[in-house]
């Protein structure tokens, strides 16, 4: 059996994870420290042995393309396996933007012919979780499938967020419902997906081809299933989709416990060293009168002050006196002494002055500009902010990317939005 | 600099580092957590823009290889660069192994003449230390000198015996050389890295290939040179050390502590190639709810449920709850189980501290008595591999030889100065 292409869908602004999407596409969100969000998927394809990747790119794809590399990290490189990027491009049309996943799929089928694949595995590189797609390759050709959908039982107040599917008794799928407000079933798709790649190109050149759909949750899937081979792989292991602010932090969370399910060490987790120094990130350095508990430190930290339920990307300083709680600290983040962070997280280069305090936890006060973020009383820093020292930040609060010190009007109370002033 | 090339000396085994160097060469052992010896010479020699590489190596080198791989950390892939590692070799009747620094440079000026070089750096690739060679290139070049010598002011007190020291003139001229005197007339000490005009070297190693006895740079090529070329003096006032015992080696991991650190990792831009056991890169450092961790070390990929202080741990090493290490240096993947006390000591690679157990324990009442010159500061050593059962106790100046087995302890406590082999011999 030809081991199966894999194409992977990172083409996403993910405009829910507001000013942390700002510069960069969702899956090349830092996340647990050192790694992105489309580390996770990329080391499933790698411990599945799977050794042909696409990936499509849209939004602002150079943090992303800068990760890739030439794709050695995940085993992705060598005579006979490889990465490629597939970023939109003129053809008929002055300009083919992908129009949705479907569309971003068919405009690459030349690509597809060009690798002759037998069977095409479709992922999303926006979600953490670790799962072993041989095994729902294999489940897929016993049972004779054109197309597999992997599936988890979610709760019932939360059909709403998903895909949702009905299956007979032998897992075969029967019926599908867009985020239905109620539904008299569990079963969610994950949006990993096994085509026989015949079934693919048909389904794609039906419905994409004569302009009735782009998607394939809302119109590939659906039209597929009339031919009623259309079968759910169960996963039952941990899976988040990050695509909101209380989502990241929730699931940023989890990485400091791994009776969560979400289990660094024992996933093995690959992803590309990134040398943004002239030296290597050196180890964490802890000082004298460091408090750390429950927390991650990646290479680089220097920690002084006091950290608690936290984690924390490359190269962040915490000074002395300073106190860190439940917090996701993004690279070169920098906590000068006495400050104090709590619920709030903070993109690359954030510098938090003396004596300042972002105070997240309370969600009384909605933020109106970023609500569909569902921020859940945290504290977001866009990336490069840097807080003037005894500063009062309150909950709700997103500080757009690249302010200055100048910028601020003083303290901010809950809810605010600051935006950057235009520089003449 | 394309026209300077780099040969590192990364042969020795040095009988000092005991059960550290058993393995591995001395430039391989593991330093700073997740650093070997061989990355600060490797480091200071990217940083200088030099971009061809030759390193010497004949005991044990499987670990260099892999560690060195293709250079690219340091830059040393393209056009122009490079480095290879450069073992003894069979080529005519005189094959021989590298008898001594001299020698393995001598057997290797193919090499050298390969680059056509105008001058040759020869480095220690054991040494800890962050150099700009470049300043020393131009000033050698300026004064027209055969050989810059690069020394460092010492108490003489502290380094008669063990180094070289050099009487330079005014000038900066040397005019006088003693190797491991015991009364030096100078304060200058020889850091043995050399910078020499290609043509001069090729002259004097061919010289000393047919005269000399210990074949080593420093005692035979150097003396013979000084009176006949220029040889100069370069003086380094920055850090600078070099582990000639457990003991130095131990006490050098402490460098990296306190408020302000004598070895400042993150100023000093030191680059290595990552390398861990597994397919997954290691995880961030993980402390649990009831660690403690002040003044300390950690690399990625250590896991701490206990206490840790001014300690350095390589990445993969895991302290469990109750344990406690103090004052130590744990390399890759060793594990300290619950309730276990390390106090003192050196733990190399895949070392396990059973629960309960205690390592370096007791005052310190005089040296190993198998290795008195290795361990007499006070430091245990557990070798690779090595494990202390639950419960048992190690005293101080021990040394539990790598891969000593459960099965190998037959008294429940090691005492101060004895050492355990692998059959359970106690000496």
């Amino acid at each position: 059996m030809k081991k199966p292409l894999v194409m992977l869908l990172a083409g996403g602004g993910g405009t829910r994870l507001g000013v942390l999407v700002k510069q960069r596409a969702k899956p090349a969100v830092p996340f647990a420290g050192r790694y992105r969000i489309i580390d996770f998927a990329l080391t499933n394809v790698m411990h599945a042995q799977l050794p042909w990747v696409g990936v499509l790119t849209q939004y602002k794809p150079l943090s992303l393309m800068e990760h890739m590399g030439v794709g050695e990290a995940w085993n992705l490189q060598g005579r006979s396996r490889g990465v490629r990027i597939l970023p939109p491009r003129t053809g008929e049309a002055d300009s083919d933007w992908y129009q949705g996943t479907a569309d971003a799929i068919w405009q690459n089928v030349d690509f597809m012919d060009s690798m002759a694949p037998e069977r095409v595995v479709i992922l999303s590189g926006d979600h953490i979780y670790r799962m072993d797609y041989r095994r729902m390759v294999e489940e897929h050709v016993e049972r004779g499938a054109a197309l597999s959908i992997a599936v988890m039982e979610v709760a019932p107040e939360d059909t709403s967020r998903f895909g949702m599917l009905w299956t007979d008794a032998r897992g075969r799928i029967t019926r599908f419902e867009e985020k239905p407000k109620a539904a008299d079933t569990r079963l969610a798709s994950m949006g990993i997906y096994v085509f026989e790649y015949p079934a693919l190109v048909k389904a794609l050149q039906d419905i994409v081809a004569t302009k009735q759909g782009n998607d394939f949750g809302a119109h590939i899937m659906p039209a597929l299933l009339a031919g009623g081979n259309v079968y759910a792989h169960r996963f039952d292991g941990y899976w988040r989709d990050v695509g909101t602010v209380s989502s990241y932090f929730h699931a940023s969370m989890d990485c400091l416990d791994a009776s969560s399910g979400l289990d660094l060490e024992g996933w093995e987790v690959c992803s590309r060293q990134e040398t943004l120094r002239d030296g290597d990130m050196p180890p964490v350095r802890f000082g004298a009168r460091a408090e750390v508990g429950k927390a991650r430190l990646s290479a680089g930290c220097w920690i002084e002050g006091r950290v608690q339920g936290s984690v924390l990307s490359p190269g962040v300083q915490v000074g002395p006196g300073a106190v860190v709680e439940e917090a996701v600290l993004m690279d070169g983040a920098v906590i000068r002494p006495g400050a104090r962070v709590r619920r709030a997280i903070l993109d690359k280069g954030v510098v938090v002055g003396a004596g300042a305090v972002l105070d997240g936890g309370r969600d009384e006060v909605t933020n109106k500009e970023y609500a569909k973020c569902q921020m859940d009383g945290m504290v977001v820093v866009g990336k490069g902010s840097r807080i003037p020292e005894g500063c009062r930040v309150g909950s709700n609060t997103v500080l757009e990317a690249g302010l200055q010190e100048a910028d601020f009007p003083g303290d901010l109370p809950d809810g605010a939005t600051l935006v950057r002033r235009a520089h003449p | 600099m394309r026209d300077v090339i780099a040969m590192i000396l990364a042969g020795g085994r040095v009988e000092e580092l005991a059960a550290l160097t058993q393995a591995r060469p001395k430039a391989a052992v593991p330093f700073g957590g997740q650093y070997r010896f061989i990355d600060f010479a490797l480091s200071s020699v990217a940083h200088s823009d030099i971009g061809r590489v030759g390193v010497l190596s004949q005991y044990r080198p499987s670990s260099l290889i892999d560690h060195l791989g293709t250079g690219e950390p340091w830059d040393l892939v393209g056009r122009g660069r490079g480095v290879k590692l450069l073992p003894p070799f069979v080529a005519d009747a005189q094959s021989h192994w590298y008898r001594g620094t001299a020698d393995a440079v001598y057997q290797n000026l193919h090499f050298v003449r390969r680059h056509k070089p105008r001058d040759v750096l020869v480095l220690s690739g054991d040494h800890v230390y962050r150099m700009d060679f470049r300043p020393i290139v131009e000033a050698h070049r300026k004064s027209g000198a055969d050989l810059t010598m690069v020394v460092k002011d010492m108490d003489p007190e502290l380094g008669r015996g063990r180094f070289g020291f050099a009487e330079v003139d005014a000038g900066g001229r040397v005019v006088g050389y003693e190797e491991k005197p015991e009364r030096p007339r100078s304060r200058l000490a020889s850091l043995t890295m050399y910078l020499f005009r290609t043509e001069v070297l090729e002259a004097r190693l061919e010289e000393n290939a047919r005269t000399g006895s210990s074949f080593q740079l420093y005692s035979e090529v150097l003396p013979a040179m000084l009176g006949r070329d220029h040889v100069r003096a370069h003086r380094h006032d920055g850090y600078w050390s070099y582990a000639r015992s457990v003991d130095a080696y131990h006490q050098a991991h402490m460098d990296l502590l306190g408020e302000r650190p004598a070895i400042d990792l993150a100023r000093w831009e030191i680059r290595s190639r990552a390398e861990h056991a597994g397919l997954g890169d290691p995880a961030p450092v993980w402390c649990a709810s009831a660690a403690r961790c002040q003044d300390c070390v950690l690399s990625p990929g250590v896991r701490v449920e206990g206490e840790v202080r001014r300690s350095v741990l390589s990445p993969g090493v895991r302290v469990e709850a109750g344990a406690v290490v103090t004052d130590s240096v744990l390399l890759h993947d060793a594990v300290v189980r619950s309730g276990a006390r390390v106090d003192r000591a050196v733990v190399d690679k895949f070392g396990v501290i059973g629960e309960r157990a205690v390592v370096g324990e007791g005052p310190c009442e005089g040296a190993n008595r198998a290795l008195p010159d290795a361990i007499r500061g006070g430091v245990s050593l557990v070798g690779k591999g090595a494990e202390v059962p639950s419960g048992r106790r190690v005293g101080r100046n021990c040394l539990v030889e790598m891969g000593v087995q459960a099965g190998d302890w037959r008294a429940p406590a090691l005492e101060s100065g004895a050492s355990l082999g692998r059959a359970g011999g106690v000496s």
